[in-house]
Order: structure tokens, then C-alpha cells, then sequence
């Protein structure tokens, strides 16, 4: 499974601090032109978007507490 | 985390202590508001004046329905108090039409029916609003916060289709135009959808409304379960590049995220 953090945040500053501060260690973007907020059009934050072993959209507007469920469904996939 | 719940705990402790206080407490300010609420305004009390007492009303209706949630009551329980202070509220705008306080009373005293599942009760006090009244900008929120908790979105376009064709101010206009996009769009009814966003990007290209209803367009032609997803290729924090291509054969989970 790969996991892709993406901040939409103004300034990369403050992403670096949490990324650092909570220890993110997965793949992380910063999305300060908004480019992929519209690609995928995103509304608020936190979305969550998930793609099948075969990169077809599988899930998305999810909300957090189905998340573990819909990964560990596609996982066994 | 366990902090939390033990502060949580502790705190609902001092309130069931305090809650009959509190409440006899609530029943009197209700009581003096919704008085002071019958007299007419004096020209010498000020706008401030007036909206500080409907803020009053306001805070102290939150304080109850917090109670009143965590003391085990149901929305839709005759008890809510946020059925009482709505009506406070709705009485506060008939007697002081027009004020910057009265806009507040209106939104409020709706998102109290709202949460308390008073869908009609919704419905026969938005029929009382004049199309050319301000406070539509956020009553159509509640519209439409109430059409997704009853699952019934009819109401709401019919209304939105009034606002959209006889509305004076053009944001209002467009939102209402925008809504009724969504709504289409929520019921599955993706050709009224794609007709709606079209007549927003059209008549209002200008407001922020046209740019999400572009958004919402390429959503529904691109973004729809099963469909690939679109590729982008980026330069991650730590210096990689990353292709969303490369992940095949992986479940990918993409979290949009900010620190703010």
C-alpha cells in the first residue's frame, strides 16, 4: 500500500514543521498551486481518495472512520 | 487522548450538578429576552445593543442544546431547547424586521428547527422569507443541510428555482442556481445536475460558484468510481518524483490534507 499526504497549504513552512513534528513518514506533496485540489476536485480537508491495485478510483469523500475498512477490503483484493 | 475523556467526564460530572441551575437559569433569560424582545427598538438603543442581546440568546440556547445532547435527549424530543429558542428567535425577527441582528435571529432560530428535525416547521417559516431577503445566502445552507438529513430535496429546488429566477442579488442568484446543481447531482439525476452547473458557468462565470461548478463537471465526467484515476506526476517533500502511474499493482490511498 502507498500512502500520498497532500497539503494544501499556502506556505511549505508549516508543512515541513508537522510532517517533522508528528513524525509523517509516508510520501508527501505540497500542493501550493492547488493544481491536484482540482484535479481531484477537493472541498475541504480532510478527503480521502483510494485507488484499487489496478489505479481505478475505489472510494472517495470517505468518511474517516469507514477508511480502515475500505483499505483492508482492497488490500485483501 | 485519555486526558481528554477524563476532562470530558469531569465536565459532564459539574454539569449534571449544575444543570438544574443552569436550566432555571436559561428559562429566566428566555423569559427577559423574549420581553425585552416584544418591546419595539427605542432610537436610543443602537444596533450594537440589539445584536448583543440576540448574541446573548444565542449562546445561551448553545449552552442548553449541549446540555440537553449530553444529558442523553434526542433531537426530535419535545424537550429540545432548541425548539424554544428558536421560536424566540423567530418572534425576535417579526418584531424588529430589517436589522442586522434580526438576520442572525432568522438563520439561527432555522438551524435550530434543522437540528432538531422540524423539517415542515423549516419549510413553513423559509415560505414566510421574501425572495429579495438577504439572509437567503445562508438559509439556503440550511435548506440544504435539512434536504440531505431527510433525504428529500425537493423542497429545496423548488425553492431554489424561485431564488434563481426572481432573486435581486446576483450571488444569491448563482448559489441558488448552484444548489440546485447539487441537489440533481446528490439524487442521481445527473442530466438536471449538468444543466444546472452549465447555467452557472453561463450566467455568473464571475462568481466563485462558476469555478466549483466546473469543478463538479469534470467530477462527474472524470472522478466516478471505477474510472481510472487521472495521473500527475510530482516532486515530493523529500526531493522524489512521484508518478501516480508508478503505484500499479498497489492500493494507493491519497489523503489531502492542511496544517491549518
Amino acid at each position: 500500500m502507498v500512502v500520498v499526504g497532500i497539503s494544501l497549504d499556502e506556505e511549505l513552512t508549516p508543512v515541513q514543521e508537522m510532517v517533522a513534528a508528528k513524525g509523517m513518514s509516508w510520501l508527501q506533496i505540497h500542493d501550493a498551486d492547488k493544481t491536484l485540489m482540482k484535479l481531484f476536485n477537493v472541498k475541504g480537508t480532510p478527503t480521502y481518495y483510494l485507488f484499487d491495485r489496478e489505479g481505478k478510483i475505489a472510494a472517495k469523500d470517505i468518511p474517516m472512520k469507514r477508511l480502515r475498512d475500505a483499505i483492508d477490503d482492497l488490500l485483501k483484493k | 487522548m485519555k486526558r481528554d475523556k477524563m476532562r470530558n467526564r469531569s465536565l459532564a460530572r459539574l454539569l449534571r450538578r449544575f444543570g438544574d441551575a443552569s436550566r432555571l437559569l436559561g428559562f429566566g433569560l428566555l423569559f427577559t429576552l423574549t420581553v425585552n424582545a416584544q418591546n419595539t427598538s427605542t432610537p436610543d438603543k443602537g444596533p450594537d445593543k440589539e445584536i448583543a442581546r440576540v448574541q446573548a440568546m444565542i449562546s445561551q440556547a448553545k449552552k442548553e442544546a449541549e446540555e440537553f445532547s449530553k444529558s442523553g435527549g434526542k433531537p426530535e424530543d419535545a424537550s429540545n431547547p432548541d425548539l424554544k429558542w428558536s421560536a424566540a428567535l423567530w418572534q425576535y425577527r417579526e418584531t424588529h424586521p430589517g436589522t442586522p441582528a434580526t438576520v442572525s435571529a432568522t438563520i439561527e432560530a432555522l438551524r435550530m428547527l434543522n437540528r432538531a428535525e422540524r423539517f415542515s416547521e423549516v419549510q413553513a417559516k423559509a415560505d414566510t422569507l421574501k425572495l429579495d431577503d438577504a439572509v437567503w445566502k445562508q438559509v439556503l445552507y440550511v435548506l440544504m443541510s435539512a434536504a440531505s438529513k431527510s433525504k428529500d430535496y425537493s423542497y429545496l429546488i423548488s425553492k431554489a428555482e424561485a431564488l434563481a429566477q426572481r432573486a435581486v442579488d446576483l450571488e444569491i442568484k448563482a448559489q441558488a442556481r448552484f444548489n440546485i446543481g447539487n441537489a440533481y447531482w446528490k439524487t442521481k439525476d445527473d442530466d438536471r445536475a449538468r444543466k444546472a452547473f452549465q447555467a452557472v458557468i453561463a450566467e455568473y462565470p464571475q462568481t466563485t460558484y462558476a469555478q466549483e461548478a466546473e469543478g463538479n463537471l469534470w467530477e462527474m465526467e472524470s472522478l466516478n468510481l471505477g474510472q481510472p484515476a487521472p495521473e500527475f506526476k510530482r516532486t515530493t517533500l523529500a526531493g522524489d518524483s512521484l508518478s501516480l502511474a508508478s503505484f500499479k499493482g498497489k492500493v494507493v490511498v491519497l489523503k489531502f490534507w492542511g496544517t491549518y
